[in-house]
């Protein structure tokens, strides 16, 4: 087919139209992805924290494995709705950490750690702006690795796709930031590990191009001043919160 | 380049709802940055310790400059983010209008040679405007 022609409809197009789901042209063997997709426990019928637990743990600790059953497509609701609770549930740990630290601190010297708004405002604040913030994570989050699979040529499934790894991933590292100390550090590591995985399996390319999408943006953000500062902030306000 | 007018489809993703609101908030969050003195991060550290603009530099100065009417100014501070801006708006009038009034949605179809360039241009052009950002000497 000559470059200037649009493709057809039924032939891979993964930039072209990433409105039309492409067939698959990616890394990952045949053998590994022609086991039935019937997605992970939390898809399932059963009790509802051992779909959320079996799930978490397979995310966590066998994430291959999660990633090659993931549907691929089927709706966005269950995945929102795991990456949900995992994010609220680990959010108001970090917020009652945060309170507590933070009543310490103002207590050792009120004058250093003075705030704008009281450590009980401040745990309300944090609480009612964990909704808003997962809801936008989770989609301008996805939306930034599909856009940058798609530079790389990796997206070989729709945006979809790349929105269920996402969520999947963070809702269950999320919970890694309830271990005080260190479980945000834990977190910043893994979540990479398990994303980069989780789109190479579901969206059927390398991990060369999966880990590009997933650590550019990363790499891009902590080199841009005001994105490090932001990020900082939060990092270190987490961790001290959960000390 | 194709482009093609169609109803959304039942079941399928609703991009135009999904950014649409995003955006939105985007918007309502950057203006409770330029509102809220003690949220904002103070002048770029880069800059300041190796000399260097980051790519992001008058990000927030072209911006003002816009919401100013100041539209030569906003594309010298930052013109990838003036344009950007006025793109992003405009899709919000879009999105927000296709949604909540059930109009047909644009879809825009690339050739293969076009997909390639776009790739290619993506690096380029902030290739260039970070030079720019360096030679305007910020």
């Amino acid at each position: 087919m000559a470059q200037d022609e649009f493709p057809d409809h039924h032939e891979d197009t993964d930039f072209d139209n990433p409105f039309q789901p492409p067939s698959s042209t990616g890394a990952i063997s045949a053998t590994e992805d022609d086991g039935e997709r019937n997605g992970p426990p939390w898809e399932q019928d059963g009790p509802f924290l051992s779909r959320f637990w079996n799930t978490t743990k397979g995310v966590l600790f066998d994430p291959k494995e999660t990633f090659l059953r993931m549907r691929r497509e089927g709706g966005m609701g269950p995945p929102l709705l795991f990456g949900f609770i995992g994010g609220f549930v680990a959010g108001i740990v970090g917020a009652v950490y945060s309170y507590f630290y933070m009543q310490y601190l103002t207590t050792l010297d009120p004058e250093t750690f003075q705030q704008p708004f009281g450590p009980t405002a401040q745990f309300v604040l944090q609480v009612g702006f964990i909704p808003v913030s997962l809801i936008f994570f989770f989609f301008f989050g996805s939306g930034i690795l599909h856009l940058m699979l798609l530079l790389f040529k990796g997206a070989n499934h729709p945006f979809q796709t790349t929105f269920r790894v996402v969520v999947y991933a963070y809702g269950s590292t999320a919970l890694m930031t309830i271990v005080p100390g260190i479980g945000n550090l834990a977190q910043f590591i893994w979540a990479p590990v398990v994303t980069i995985i989780g789109l190479s399996y579901a969206q059927n390319t390398s991990i060369g191009k999966a880990a590009a999408a997933v650590l550019i943006p990363i790499a891009l953000t902590l080199l841009c001043f005001c994105g490090f500062f932001i990020f900082a902030v939060a990092m270190i306000a987490g961790q001290l919160g959960n000390v | 380049m194709r482009a093609t007018l169609r109803h959304s489809v039942p079941g399928e993703v609703d991009h135009e709802r999904i950014w649409g609101w995003i955006i939105a908030g985007l918007f309502a969050a950057g203006l409770l940055l330029r509102e809220v003195q003690w949220l904002r991060p103070f002048s770029c550290l880069v800059r300041e310790a190796t000399g260097i603009p980051c790519l992001t530099c008058g990000t927030t100065r072209a911006i003002d400059a816009l919401l100013q009417g100041r539209i030569g100014d906003a594309l010298r501070f930052h013109t990838l983010a003036a344009i950007g801006f006025t793109a992003g708006f405009a899709y919000l009038v879009y999105a927000l209008s296709a949604t909540h009034l059930r109009l047909r949605r644009i879809r825009i179809e690339l050739t293969h040679k076009e997909a390639t360039w776009v790739r290619w241009s993506i690096p380029i052009v902030l290739t260039l405007q970070w030079v720019f950002l360096i030679i305007d000497g910020r």
